[in-house]
């Protein structure tokens, strides 16, 4: 976990840079552009932002619950009352 | 001055463009076996080949003698960044002698740089502090994207980076 929140902004800083050259070359963006100083900053606070919410292949938890959990708490408590009614 | 087309068509269409110069100076370079820029004819971009050579002139409309004066061309560079001082011919001052330079200027740059890719080159010339003239063209370098391997390099590496990217977005649930 800690080594995709070191590497998330590298890979936005270097996705803005790479995004810049991009555009550059295929004449999106001027040369002299300010986009060329802005992208590798808004890649590197993007980057950041996503590998510390890890937002991708998350789950919605709203009415489904989880199944693992919810089959091993009764398994507990049931031996917790054989073992208090023992 | 009127804009000369090669018979390689060099020049861009947009090179009809409103001139982008100002003050009492003149400016000029003709591209060996090309044509003409001129920044008081107009500010298009003009296509130029990577390796070449050029004639240059430039004079300034003021009386000859050693002066407080100074001035430069470069390439203009994003905001944050030093714009890009061809050589030290291409700057002067801050004490000035002379009202004109001319000569000859050759280049061969990398396989490397990126064509088709729109530069400004400014100059500006000052006299006792204040600005005298100024101008400014676009220039590009002959050929398409893809006659560098910048291209496919910058391209990879976005994909690179993105696929990283990606990794590094995924909860550990979904990794």
């Amino acid at each position: 976990m800690m080594v995709k929140r070191i590497l998330g902004p590298i890979f936005g800083l270097l996705l803005g840079i790479f995004l810049a050259v991009d555009f550059i070359i295929f004449g999106v963006i001027a040369f002299d552009s300010v986009l060329v100083v802005v992208l590798p900053v808004v890649g590197l606070v993007l980057g950041g932002v996503l590998a510390f919410t890890s937002p991708l292949g998350k789950t919605s938890t709203v009415g489904t619950g989880d199944t693992g959990d919810t089959i091993a708490e009764p398994q507990d408590d049931s031996a917790a009352i054989t073992s208090d009614g023992a | 001055m009127a804009l000369a087309q090669s018979d390689d068509s060099v020049l861009d269409p947009n090179a009809t463009l409103a001139p982008n110069a100002t003050g009492q100076c003149t400016a000029s370079a003709t591209i060996a076996g090309g044509f003409t820029i001129d920044p008081y004819a107009s500010s298009g971009v003009y296509v130029v080949p990577i390796t070449g050579s050029a004639n240059y002139t430039g004079s300034v409309a003021v009386a000859e003698g050693t002066r407080p004066a100074s001035g430069k061309v470069e390439i203009k560079t994003p905001p944050g960044i030093p714009s890009i001082t061809l050589d030290d011919q291409w700057t002067w001052g801050p004490e000035v002698t002379g009202v004109g330079k001319a000569g000859t200027v050759s280049w061969e740059l990398s396989d490397w740089l990126p064509r088709d890719v729109e530069l400004t080159i400014s100059g500006v010339h000052n006299e006792n502090g204040a600005i005298f003239c100024e101008g400014s063209v676009k220039v590009s370098f002959d050929g398409s994207p893809w006659d560098s391997p910048i291209t496919p390099l910058s391209l990879g590496g976005t994909a690179l980076a993105l696929g990283g990217l990606a990794w590094t977005a995924r909860s550990k649930a979904a990794a």
